[in-house]
């Protein structure tokens, strides 16, 4: 059987910062569109603004990647502190039930 | 691709240059959320069994392509950064009206090579390796490296680079601070051993063991000096950064108060006679707070002072001499110009600089312009024995840009010892007041009133820092 430490407020934690760090690249990936555009808009006909509109394209699919990733980590975390903290409260119901009865 | 005509008629180098910025700011947010993710997955640490197993790759990986995300973006924004004055210059050349064809094809040509530029720096983005710069690489070859550097391997870079990058010209100022810190710490620690280790053994008869204890100690007495600064001013926000240590010689060491990174105006002062390291750096420290207090007082713009204690000062032997003071100015105008590549590292912008100058460190203000013309925006020259110039416009400034302050019963100021006497209508600087208050009968005798241009509440404090804070021009002057 594998070793197996777990503090669930730790998880939850960890689940809570992830979802903010989604948050924050979410908000990246909606900005990198407009600021782009605003440089290929200020360089009209120029090969700069192709190569940067195409820059910011990439970027923006990279980030909404990652968004993606720490969306799901976020809510494994979450779901797995709920459950840890789940599977030690009905331990501690079980040894407090085992612990009522006559021995 | 438009290639004739008028390529940057309806180009606009603002417009672009605002996108930078904010180009700039996004990248900053993404290092942000790295650094929160690397903090969460260290959180962690504890959490074993199978899931953990799984998980902590998965937010390792995450983190790292955050990372390199925000490099992939600083390095966009400085590809069209480093083209914003060609743009500008190609936009105005397209707006001339009238043009002959020559110069029309050579405002398209000016175009098409910016553009040119632009886009090869748009394509060529990747991740640069950690080891910093060699030796010969500029100033701002290191700021761009810097730029180009992800997150975590900053980090790393610092970890393991860390004396390199205390003294590497072209990283932002609070790079420099955090390696100078860990260097700092370093350097006292085995100082201190060292110290121990030679007191404990007989005798030191052995030249050379002496000699190397006189030098441990005469190292360690600055790093004290240095530790013990920084903690009397550590309750400053923001906290002063250590920007150069070097205790070998007379030692350099150079101490910024405010955000040198990102203050809009950004003073260098730089002591007179007998203020290098060796002897002392709180002084030179103290008068730099006070200059950095007043500009705060004379302006809502932020500044930043920078005490710079960064060459051998002259004792009373070699200060007839200029030698000292071109050798400072060669460190100060490299110093001062390495500030400047600092702080486009991350996207900052240039800030208003001065240099202020007490007595014979003016005369290094001058050495220092000569190597580097237009070095600084405003020279402010306090008791100033001469600035190897006959002159203000030997100096390279631009009219008006040089202050000249020369207190009553300061007997350095009319010395005239290194080039005209700068306090001379005939110079053409800028004379400004500088009363430095009434002068007790022992004050008197022991130099008048030359130690006085810091002194709070003085008129040559005031309008120092005026001039410190962008606001020359409302300077009280002498009569005509």
């Amino acid at each position: 059987m594998p070793t197996l430490h777990v503090e669930p407020r730790v998880l939850a934690d960890a689940g809570r910062s992830l979802a903010t760090q989604r948050s924050v690249l979410a908000d990246v990936a909606g900005a990198l569109d407009p600021t782009f555009s605003r440089v290929t808009a200020a360089l009209p006909g120029s090969r700069t603004a192709e190569v940067a509109g195409e820059v910011g394209v990439a970027l923006r699919t990279a980030v909404r990647s990652v968004e993606v990733e720490l969306a799901v980590l976020a809510a494994a975390l979450g779901s797995a502190a709920r459950e840890y903290a789940a599977v030690e409260q009905c331990a501690a119901a079980g040894l407090e039930r085992a612990g009522r009865r006559p021995v | 691709m438009s290639t004739g005509g008028r390529l940057a008629e309806r180009w606009d180098a603002g417009r672009c240059d605002s996108g930078v910025r904010e180009l700039f700011a996004l990248a900053e947010d993404l290092d942000r959320a790295y650094g929160q993710l690397a903090r969460t997955e260290a959180g962690l640490a504890d959490w074993r069994g199978p899931a953990a197993e799984r998980a902590r790759p998965r937010l390792l990986r995450a983190a790292a392509q955050v990372s390199g995300l925000a490099s992939r973006l600083r390095q966009a924004a400085d590809a069209i950064r480093s083209g914003l004055a060609g743009v500008a210059e190609a936009a105005r050349l397209a707006a001339v009206p009238a043009q002959s064809p020559r110069e029309a094809a050579e405002a398209t040509a000016v175009a098409e090579a910016v553009d040119r530029r632009i886009a090869a720096g748009l394509t060529e983005l990747a991740v640069p390796v950690e080891t910093p710069p060699v030796a010969g690489r500029t100033a701002a070859d290191v700021a761009r490296w810097w730029t180009a550097l992800p997150p975590h391997l900053r980090r790393r870079a610092l970890e393991r680079w860390t004396a390199e990058l205390a003294g590497l010209a072209g990283l932002p100022a609070g790079v420099r601070d955090a390696a100078n810190r860990l260097l700092l710490a370093d350097l006292l620690r085995r100082l201190r051993t060292e110290r121990e280790l030679l007191a404990g053994r007989t005798g030191l008869r052995i030249p050379r063991q002496w000699a190397r204890m006189v030098e441990v100690r005469s190292m360690l007495a600055v790093a004290e000096d240095v530790e013990r600064t920084l903690a009397d001013l550590a309750g400053e926000r923001p906290p002063p950064q250590l920007l150069a240590l070097d205790l070998t010689g007379a030692g350099r060491v150079a101490i910024g108060l405010g955000d040198v990174d990102r203050a809009r105006h950004l003073a260098v002062l730089v002591p007179g006679m007998g203020t290098d390291a060796v002897h002392g750096v709180a002084d030179t420290v103290r008068r730099a707070h006070r200059l950095a207090e007043q500009a705060g007082r004379e302006s809502v713009e932020s500044t930043a002072v920078v005490a710079w204690i960064g060459y051998a000062a002259p004792g009373w032997r070699e200060v007839p001499f200029a030698a000292r003071a071109r050798t400072g100015g060669r460190l100060l105008a490299a110093d001062v110009a390495a500030l400047a590549a600092g702080r486009t590292a991350d996207g900052g912008d240039r800030a208003h600089v001065t240099l202020v100058g007490h007595s014979y460190g003016s005369t290094v203000i001058g050495a220092a312009v000569r190597v580097r013309p237009r070095l600084a925006d405003d020279l402010v020259l306090l008791g100033s024995p001469g600035v190897l110039a006959g002159d203000v416009t030997e100096l390279g400034q631009p009219a008006g840009r040089v202050y000249v302050g020369e207190a009553p019963l300061d007997p350095v100021g009319d010395l005239g010892a290194f080039g005209a006497d700068p306090g001379d209508r005939r110079f053409g600087a800028v004379r400004m007041r500088a009363d430095t208050g009434p002068l007790s009968w022992p004050a008197r005798l022991a130099g008048g009133s030359h130690s006085g241009y810091f002194d709070p509440g003085s008129e040559a404090l005031r309008n120092a820092a005026r001039v410190v804070a962008g606001r020359g021009p409302d300077v009280t002057r002498e009569d005509p």
